[in-house]
């Protein structure tokens, strides 16, 4: 070898490289792709294409630009367009798709210093930046032809929208009753963001990079339990009246939870940090589903927890054997 | 002349008040959504910052060392509050649309810097030379902020509209975020360009010495 | 150089930096406050003309604080009354133009913290036109687009249409109540 690397201990060598894990999450992101080309149809499609390819060219872009070595195909792009594009309405005009996924790689992670460096989930920065850019194409969600349900034909609100302004009443009757309404959200065939529908396929994603050990089960366990006990704890009716159930598997926190709090670069090192983290994350995202202005908050909770990990690592750092006094 | 030539030019782009010595971000954030806000506060900075420094200047040799700064911020104070009430008297629109950031330039840090640094030191004419040019690159750099800001996150130049009726503004960069954002760009293709220029001083130097080592 | 640094030295130093700084303000404020103050009249009548464009004078309403009497051949026509409603980021401050039947003429947004692209799109000619000639009874936000009787709620924004809506029909209310009183 003419090629010495030093890293820090435990040094254990296994046959895992950095584009092979990042392609296999690329693979358990497909399932709920795939389902989102089949319920959305094709603009979904065309904004997860868009999404990626302007992801990588960016990057690849960028790093020729700056004499870096290319890493652009590792995967880790592809991710970043995928998941954004995953994380917004399907009718989102392609362009602006394109805008995010660029601000994504250029601002949040070349700019840091690229793969490894940078403080903030690529994807949801690149998704905060069209909220803002764009908040009235942001909350455009698909026109709804058909739902399985059939009592209301056209709607273009999701079931957390409808929570928001018209309770929970409303959104049992849009579905026509809990079962109904507990199988739609279970498969995945209702409104909202392209990728995030389908509470089984993203498990089973979720499950699968589990299984190999790509990420660990603390985060999204913990952060999924947290909405689940807080949402049933702070119910409509008072106290412990809560639809636990149905929050957990609303809005993005299948997706947020399994694919974005778990991005080894942005989250806590320790254990006892991710615990802190999820913690976190899980309770913004209730604080603002039930108190504040946006119907979800998955996105925020995990970017304001990813600004908090510098300072929850510095708390939860292993001490060094031998080192250092009484705490 | 050319020194004063280069103690004028130095505020432009080498010793930018904005992007290089990073001083007053605040109202390069604060201001800077439309050119015509960018603008006004850039030349009512300058204005401020060119009056004071000769002023100082002036007055250097009677103010006793110790009450040196609160004369500073006194001549500062006087100065900013003459700008703001002829504002007021004949602009009232611009009056209003600077709103507080209009009294905050007292404090803005890139003035009494200047002040302390420059003017107290040197003559009358070479302290204009200098706040003339820091104010003239900030007002640069106010104004190539805003330009973009306002036409991306707008779409409009000076009110008028530049992108058919189809744009759709991106509305980040009139907010917070895009500015910070676009700031730091800009500051990292400034100091580029230093560096650039820097290299290119250098190699020239060494060729001059170069010949001159092949002549004697 | 003790008498240099002495205490008195230092103080006349500063207090002659104050002095001429006092004779300095207070000279242009004496120039320019006339201008100033005739500026700022002209632009409040400005924008109230801007409301009520037929009127030919303003004057003020005795007793009511803010309100002023749009009047055209010496006769009332229109009431410009300010109104304050709370909008998804705060204070909203209007200026509501009401005709002396309280109906809606026009409205100014004066102070606002909404989102801007969203709730600040209030401030624009598409929403505010539906406000003209409706009474109170209709000043209520509706998110259906059939209804054209109502107020249509912006795109994205029902706190912020709400709001204003709100701020209008008080001064509405208010103009009636101050007709009936009569």
């Amino acid at each position: 070898m003419s090629e010495y690397t030093i890293s820090s201990s435990p040094h254990i060598r296994d046959g895992e490289t950095i584009p092979g894990i990042m392609w296999r999450v690329n693979a358990a992101l497909l399932p709920a792709a795939a389902f989102a080309v089949w319920w959305f149809g094709v603009p979904a499609l065309i904004n997860m294409v868009v999404g990626v390819i302007f992801a990588v060219a960016s990057e690849y872009i960028w790093q020729r630009a700056m004499h870096q070595p290319v890493t652009a195909f590792d995967g880790s792009a592809c991710i970043t367009g995928l998941l954004l594009a995953m994380s917004m309405s399907p009718v989102l005009p392609p362009y602006m798709v394109a805008i995010g996924s660029v601000l994504a790689i250029v601002v949040v992670k070349q700019s840091m210093g690229g793969l490894g460096f940078n403080i903030f989930n690529p994807a949801h920065i690149g998704r905060a930046a069209l909220m803002v850019s764009w908040p009235v194409a942001m909350t455009t969600w698909t026109k709804m032809q058909d739902m399985s349900a059939g009592v209301d034909a056209m709607t273009s609100a999701t079931p957390l929208n409808i929570l928001k302004l018209q309770g929970y009443d409303a959104l049992l009757s849009t579905f026509g009753g809990q079962a109904n309404l507990y199988w739609n959200m279970f498969i995945g065939t209702r409104n909202g963001s392209l990728g995030e529908t389908s509470t089984v396929l993203l498990l089973l994603g979720g499950l699968y990079l589990i299984g190999k050990g790509y990420v660990n089960w603390v985060v999204p366990v913990v952060m999924i339990g947290t909405v689940g006990l807080l949402t049933f704890v702070f119910g409509p009716a008072g106290f412990f009246t809560g639809d636990p159930l149905f929050h957990m598997m609303a809005g993005g926190l299948m997706l947020g939870a399994f694919f974005m709090a778990t991005d080894m670069v942005t989250i806590p090192m320790t254990v006892k940090g991710q615990v802190i983290f999820a913690i976190g994350a899980g309770a913004i995202t209730v604080l603002i589903r039930l108190v504040g202005g946006y119907p979800e908050g998955v996105c925020y909770s995990i970017l304001l927890m990813n600004a908090l990990t510098p300072l929850i690592d510095r708390f939860t750092k292993p001490r060094i054997f031998g080192a250092g006094g009484d705490k | 002349m050319k020194e004063l030539w280069n103690i004028f030019s130095k505020g432009l782009v080498a010793e930018n008040p904005i992007f290089i010595l990073a001083l007053s971000l605040c109202p390069a954030l604060a201001v800077t959504t439309s050119v015509v806000n960018g603008l006004t506060m850039g030349l009512t900075v300058t204005f401020v910052i060119t009056t004071n420094n000769v002023v100082v200047s002036i007055v250097r040799k009677w103010v006793n060392p110790k009450v040196r700064v609160p004369v500073y911020i006194t001549s500062i104070a006087t100065i900013v509050t003459v700008a703001q009430l002829v504002l007021q008297a004949y602009f009232p629109e611009l009056y209003k649309a600077l709103g507080i950031y209009l009294a905050l330039v007292v404090v803005f840090a890139i003035i009494l810097a200047r002040a302390e640094v420059y003017a107290s030191k040197h003559g009358v004419v070479k302290s204009f030379a200098d706040g003339f040019g820091m104010g003239c690159g900030f007002t640069l750099a106010m104004l190539i902020i805003s330009v973009i800001r306002e036409l991306i996150g707008a779409g409009t130049i000076l009110g008028m509209p530049v992108f058919g009726d189809g744009y759709e503004p991106m509305l980040m960069m009139v907010l917070p975020p895009g500015a910070f954002i676009l700031i730091g760009y800009l500051v990292a293709a400034t100091k580029t360009w230093n560096k650039h220029v820097e290299e290119k001083k250098a190699k020239e130097a060494r060729r001059m010495e170069l010949m001159k080592g092949a002549e004697s | 150089m003790a008498e240099e640094h002495s205490i008195v030295k230092i103080a006349s130093n500063l207090a002659m930096a104050c002095f001429i700084s006092g004779v300095v303000i207070g000279s242009v404020y004496y120039v320019t406050a006339p201008v100033a103050a005739q500026k700022a009249e002209l632009m409040k009548q400005e924008s109230m003309k801007a409301l009520v464009p037929e009127a030919e004078s303003f004057e003020e309403v005795s007793g009511h604080e803010g309100w002023f009497a749009a009047k055209k051949d010496g006769r009332i026509t229109a009431y410009i009354v300010p109104s304050e409603t709370k909008g998804y980021g705060g204070k909203i401050k209007l200026l509501v133009a009401v005709t002396a039947d309280a109906k809606v003429i026009d409205y100014n947004i004066l102070e606002h913290n909404e989102t801007p692209g969203l709730g600040d799109n209030a401030q624009k000619p598409s929403f505010r036109q539906q406000f003209a000639g409706k009474g109170a009874d209709h000043l209520t936000v509706t998110k259906d687009p059939a209804d054209k009787e109502d107020i249509q709620a912006m795109t994205g924004a029902t706190i912020s249409s709400r709001a204003v809506t709100r701020g209008v029909k008080q001064a509405v209310e208010e103009v009636a109540a101050l007709q009936g009183g009569k």
